[in-house]
């Protein structure tokens, strides 16, 4: 044992393995920081070039990727007001406004902080924990994977705020159109309204990007036009000064600020991702809204979420970073890919003619620690390359006017739609959610609600009618396992007392 | 700034519940319409199963939503609210966003995003020509290093190419 953590430390601290992991950070941050370029994308244009490239410093790279695209779609976010990842749509909802009020830097370093602190959280939760989190992933079937939807659905009630039929209809549109597209059990295409490009669904990034991003963008733009009647010319500096203002000399965000302001909301955030990651399913962008959810529940500052405070953006970021280490346990363990951005590490793997699941650590012991071990240091390349670097300029950009900026992201957004898989219904989807998140927004129904509705939707019908399959349409089935039960149990309970601690 | 009052949102949400409410009609009658929906799968339920019960959630959403308001406004009083009109800005920003994905086929993607960003910059009543011709330009070739460049990414090939 002894011998083969001395090899992984070699392995580990080689120069090759550094350099991979700190260019993939730092192609992960940029991509993810690009409005309409997500992570997962870096990885999937990565992954050739680690054909070429021995093991370890192949998942350095990859890894570095994953982490860096992480917190580069908050970046995106919390500048632009549009995720650079589906999973950055709840960071939306405070770090927009905190940098709209003029504390952008307040904004990204809360962000950055939460989500190394979700991160490391979660490496060393894998580290430690990693074969009894393989084994309870496993033990998730149907009817548990339904509980634990039950119990995502539960946090809903908390975007409710007064305003339960709003938040309804919200979820119900949410949930329809989740299912368009091929019929979960059959694969049998519905609901395409004699579109066939319609027939193969709504892609969530083209959708998510539109409902957050573009009706933002429009907002953005009217007040913009309506805000400045009649055309300007840039003469003078004071004119370019309009254009690109200068940080407030008081947005200032340490570390100590933040730990003292956000440890619960990052605590609560880096347990969330942590659970949900190990989890097939949910993923990062559940356990992001999720945890946004419970930190508009269980914060001091309850009442200002939404308003633009650190605490709403400290839950989401480190909960989404917090599923990087645990979504990798799966496959790990068993060789199962829980999540699409698992499956291009199974790619990898299989690149290097390692097959994943229980040999790797028999056969390949020195290199699963030694990728253990560039997980932490993916982590510090992280905090030192996105607090040097790219802080400082994304939130300048970000206080450019909005008049010049919308007009340069529409581009970027466009094309990005469109690459992700060379689908050009995919920018049609994502101008047809902006119309209908600006109509929501309009009539004041939170997002919120249609998003998780649109990704739990196709997760819960999924489970229950595989459930029904094996059961055989058996009542009992469903609460026979304990695990469901509890999930059951713990639903019911934390709506009620959420629902309870609101009215107070 | 054009003030929309209290009053005139109440009936743009009455309207909306409306129309929700007959779009879920419409959705469930469709959804009824599909041979698919008659034919049971393993689990015992047609494919049909969930959307009709979704659609059926939104109209009764929708349907409580419409009652409940049209009593609410028969005692509501107006409270002004500032909000920008936005026609213009869906019509430009929509407009533009499609006729520009319409251009990557008939001229190029780089040159249907310059004239996207000189469109917008221009309804956006930018008047310095020095800077409409710079990001125009300098946004392009940002496309074109990071799209084509960098990710490889296959556009199709317009007349211009």
């Amino acid at each position: 044992m002894f011998a083969a953590l001395e090899s992984a430390l070699s392995l580990a601290l080689a120069w090759e393995n550094l350099v991979g992991v700190v260019a993939g950070v730092v192609l992960g941050v940029s991509f993810g920081a690009l409005p309409g370029v997500t992570g997962y994308g870096g990885i999937a244009l990565g992954l050739p070039f680690t054909f070429f490239m021995p093991t370890v410093p192949a998942m350095a790279f990859l890894l570095g990727i994953y982490k860096g695209g992480m917190f580069g779609g908050a970046i995106s976010a919390i500048t632009f007001g549009v995720p650079g990842e589906p999973s950055s749509a709840p960071t939306v909802f405070d770090g927009f406004p905190l940098a709209k009020k003029g504390k952008p830097y307040t904004a990204l370093n809360t962000a950055l902080y939460s989500s190394i602190a979700g991160n490391l959280l979660a490496d060393l939760a894998v580290i430690f924990t990693f074969a009894p989190m393989g084994v309870l992933s496993l033990k998730f079937g149907p009817r548990e994977l339904f509980a634990l939807m039950f119990v995502c659905l539960a946090t809903l009630v908390i975007f409710m705020e007064g305003r339960i039929i709003k938040a309804i209809i919200g979820t119900m549109i949410g949930f329809f159109l989740a299912t368009i597209g091929p019929d979960p059990i059959m694969n049998y295409p519905r609901l395409g309204f004699g579109i066939p490009e319609l027939e193969a669904g709504i892609g969530l990034t083209p959708f998510v990007v539109g409902l957050f991003a573009l009706s933002e963008m429009l907002i953005q733009f009217s007040e913009s036009l309506a805000a400045r009647g009649k055309g300007w010319q840039l003469e003078t500096t004071e004119d370019l000064r309009q254009l690109i203002r200068d940080p407030s000399p008081s947005d200032r965000f340490s570390v100590r600020d933040w730990f003292t302001t956000t440890w619960r909301e990052t605590l609560l955030g880096s347990g969330v991702g942590i659970f949900l990651g190990a989890l097939p399913g949910p993923g990062g962008t559940m356990s992001a809204f999720t945890a946004y959810a419970l930190a508009g529940r269980l914060s001091k500052n309850r009442g200002r979420m939404g308003t633009g405070i650190p605490e709403g953006v400290a839950a989401p970021e480190a909960a989404d970073s917090a599923t990087v280490g645990p979504s990798l346990i799966p496959l790990f363990a068993f060789g199962i890919p829980g999540s699409a951005t698992a499956g291009l590490f199974m790619g990898a793997f299989m690149l290097q003619g390692i097959a994943p699941g229980p040999g790797l650590f028999t056969d390949y012991m020195d290199i699963m620690l030694a990728i253990f071990m560039i997980m932490l240091a993916g982590t510090v390349a992280n905090l030192v390359i996105s607090k040097v670097v790219m802080i400082p300029v994304f939130a300048r950009l970000g206080l450019i006017d909005a008049r010049i900026l919308i007009p340069v992201l529409m581009p970027l957004m466009i094309l990005g739609m469109y690459a992700i898989d060379n689908r050009p219904f995919d920018v049609l989807i994502m101008v047809g959610a902006g119309l209908l998140g600006l109509l929501l927004q309009r009539l004041e129904i939170s997002l919120a609600p249609t998003v998780v509705a649109y990704i739990i939707g196709p997760m819960l019908e999924k489970h229950f009618r595989r459930g029904l399959i094996l059961s055989g349409g058996s009542v009992t089935y469903w609460f026979a396992s304990p695990i469901a039960l509890g999930l059951y149990i713990v639903g019911i309970v934390a709506s009620v007392l959420l629902l309870r601690r609101k009215k107070t | 700034m054009r003030v929309e009052s209290g009053k005139k949102k109440g009936r743009t949400e009455y309207v909306f519940y409306i129309s929700a409410t007959l779009i879920s009609i419409a959705l469930i009658v469709y959804l009824w319409s599909q041979p698919w929906a008659y034919t049971k799968t393993g689990d015992g339920l047609s494919m049909a199963a969930f959307p009709t019960v979704f659609a059926a959630g939104l109209l009764i959403a929708s349907m409580t939503g419409a009652i409940l308001k049209g009593r609410q406004e028969e005692h509501s009083q107006p409270s002004p609210k500032e909000e920008p009109p936005l026609l213009w800005p869906v019509i430009l920003l929509g407009g533009g966003v499609i006729a520009s994905t319409l251009g990557l086929w008939y001229f190029d993607a780089v040159i249907s995003s310059s004239l996207l960003v000189f469109f917008l910059l221009f309804a956006g009543r930018v008047r310095d020509w020095r800077l409409l011709a710079g990001i125009s330009v300098g946004t392009g070739l940002l496309i074109y290093v990071l799209f084509i460049l960098v990710l490889g990414v296959y556009f199709p090939r317009g007349w211009l190419r």
